[in-house]
């Protein structure tokens, strides 16, 4: 496998908006993390909708793992391949337990298979596991709709986990957190790319969170008006000129 | 904590068991040792097929979140399935001893109607009792489900629909009998209808039909299926995410809630001794919709609660205040759903956390089970 995703000249349109346009964006399979930052409207979240088959692209090509052809497929198969995602407002299903909705992601998604007994005792070891990674083993029999915001972000995270992803879209993971909560999702994602194998792409706005996990010697791009500004280390796009540019009138990138 | 524990509802089973041995037995001996009149056993078998009808809507309705406004044409496709059966079982011995139903020669038809010809037999009319309906919802499903329409359109889709079903039906020419619809059904499989002892099997199947579905359904919405339709419910596009097919479980629970419509219909046409386009129609799709609200949607009880009280209401009222029950049932409907927005199951849970002394009682009923623990693991 030469590239984990790559995208080449991506172009979407909303009614004749470009949201995205000659987007070119290269993931290697051993890089464990991406982080995707960019002004408001810069097209981070269309970038993941189009990944995700959830606007049609009108040019460009998108491949997984060399092979997998993402444009035109529907957002379960998708889901098949490996490409799995976490929408920037939590959702999980509210009415559901922490563990149920951890059965739901789990296992064989296919409809037979959902007639049989809800979990298999290898689902409940990793069901368990994850939880203990994201520290909601003590609240499986909760109702999800009772968690905090942060708990919530967790849970769905785990969610992700537990479907063995190949490449985890996380669009803002920590929006709405605390201070306490962020550090702990900074912990959460280290122990991510310890102990799992899965690639990460992580849109954040927040910039002193995406400076402490591209501190770990991740790249970060940049996005802005719909296509990619800068690339490299997180000094090398801060010191770019461009970039400065983009984010004027917006406040500093600073944290 | 054990992982994924949780009461698994040992109460539950016994009042399913003690549903199961008043309504599957202890009624009909009473009615069979004369305690029980043969017109209220009759009651009970028509309120028990409404239930039937009331589960079929709450699995897709309270558990996944679609309002179908269609299935009483479900339920018309099996009452009119046996029903058809019935009346060529019947024809033949008829004042004009054609080998057609009476309806027919009235109006000119002397020759039985080809779609009619397999109602000959009783297990074609059976299997088409169910398989018809469940065929029809799979492909009003197929063409709207995964097109993702849903919500408000589908309610309103289906309402069309049962409207258009309703005028074909009562037009002479679909050769269904009109408005009139078929009646004067002689006996079924050759037992007299008239016979008490033939009512009382087929309150017994009723009732053991009933019972079964109920366990069906009770497995079906605790399998990883019924968190997934529940999912459904809550948040469809997360679900997809998930990498699960929507509208394939989508299609397949309203297949099976349309069956057991029919499954109703099959067993109403010969209790009642009649099915008109009257009952198929918008309106009676719409009653079905109240009484699970009603009794609780979301719950089985409460779906079964809810066709029963509703019904048996009905009965009472239109007996003593014809004008007025259109109004009470509609004062009733906005009563739940504006103080009981969980119907009578939510309320009696309601009424055991302000009555802690009756705690116990009525945990051990199960019957209160509020949402979440009617959702053991």
């Amino acid at each position: 496998m030469d590239t984990l995703l790559y995208v080449e000249n991506l172009h979407v349109s909303f009614e004749g908006f470009l949201a995205l346009h000659n987007l070119n964006l290269i993931l290697e399979p051993q890089e464990r993390i991406r982080l995707l930052i960019g002004p408001n409207g810069a097209g981070k979240t269309t970038l993941f909708d189009a990944l995700t088959g959830q606007v049609e692209p009108v040019m460009g090509r998108v491949l997984f793992k060399d092979h997998v052809n993402l444009l035109g497929l529907s957002e379960h198969v998708i889901a098949h391949h490996g490409v799995i995602r976490k929408f920037q407002t939590p959702s999980v299903f509210p009415d559901h337990t922490v563990y149920e909705n951890m059965v739901l992601s789990s296992g064989s998604k296919h409809f037979l298979a959902s007639f049989a007994a809800r979990a298999a005792s290898h689902e409940q070891e990793q069901i368990a596991e994850v939880l203990e990674q994201v520290g909601l083993l003590d609240h499986a029999n909760e109702l999800a709709g009772t968690l905090s915001h942060g708990q919530k972000q967790w849970l769905e995270i785990a969610m992700l986990l537990v479907q063995s992803p190949t490449l985890l879209l996380l669009d803002e993971p920590v929006a709405g957190m605390t201070r306490a909560e962020k550090d702990r999702t900074v912990a959460l994602i280290d122990g991510i790319v310890k102990r799992s194998a899965c690639s990460i792409m992580l849109i954040e706005h927040d910039m002193q969170f995406v400076r402490q996990i591209a501190g770990r010697g991740h790249k970060v791009t940049v996005l802005h008006e719909g296509t990619v500004l800068s690339e490299g280390s997180i000094d090398h796009v801060q010191a770019d000129e461009r970039v400065i540019e983009a984010y004027l009138g917006r406040g500093k990138v600073s944290a | 904590m054990t992982l994924g524990g949780g009461p698994r509802g040992d109460a539950q089973r016994l009042w399913i068991a003690a549903f199961g041995i008043v309504f599957v037995v202890l009624l009909p001996v009473a009615n069979a040792l004369g305690l029980l009149s043969d017109y209220y056993l009759n009651l009970f078998g028509k309120y028990l097929c409404l239930a039937l009808l009331a589960v079929g809507m709450d699995l897709i309705w309270g558990y996944t979140g679609i309002l179908s406004l269609g299935q009483a044409i479900f339920f018309g496709a099996g009452a009119y399935s046996i029903g058809m059966n019935m009346m060529l079982e019947g024809s033949g011995k008829g004042v004009y001893g054609e080998p057609v139903p009476d309806f027919m020669i009235w109006n000119q038809v002397y020759q039985l109607p080809l779609f009619w010809k397999p109602y000959k037999y009783i297990a074609l009319a059976v299997a088409s009792s169910m398989l018809l309906p469940a065929a029809i919802a799979a492909v009003i499903g197929f063409l709207t489900f995964r097109r993702k329409l849903r919500g408000t359109y589908f309610a309103i889709l289906t309402q069309a629909i049962a409207f258009a079903v309703w005028l074909m039906v009562s037009r002479n020419e679909m050769k269904l009998g009109g408005t009139n619809g078929l009646t004067d059904f002689k006996s079924v499989l050759g037992f007299s209808l008239s016979s008490p002892a033939t009512q009382r099997a087929l309150y017994i199947i009723t009732a053991a039909t009933l019972l079964a579905a109920f366990l069906l359904s009770r497995w079906l919405v605790t399998s990883k299926t019924g968190l997934v339709l529940q999912a459904i419910r809550d948040n469809e596009r997360r679900l997809e995410f998930l990498g699960y097919n929507v509208a394939g479980y989508k299609i397949f629970v309203f297949a099976v809630s349309a069956a057991l419509a029919g499954l109703s219909g099959l067993l109403y046409a010969p209790q009642v001794g009649i099915i008109t386009p009257s009952q198929i129609g918008v309106l009676p799709s719409l009653e079905i919709v109240i009484w699970v609200a009603f009794g609780g949607r979301g719950t089985l009880w409460g779906a079964l609660l809810g066709a029963i009280s509703i019904n048996w209401m009905r009965s009472v009222l239109t007996g003593t205040y014809p004008r007025l029950w259109p109004i009470i049932l509609g004062a009733l409907f906005v009563g739940v759903i504006m103080f009981f927005p969980k119907g009578l199951v939510g309320f009696a849970a309601r009424l055991r956390s302000v009555v802690p002394g009756r705690r116990r009682l009525v945990e051990a009923g199960g019957v209160a089970a509020s949402k979440a623990e009617e959702r053991p693991l």
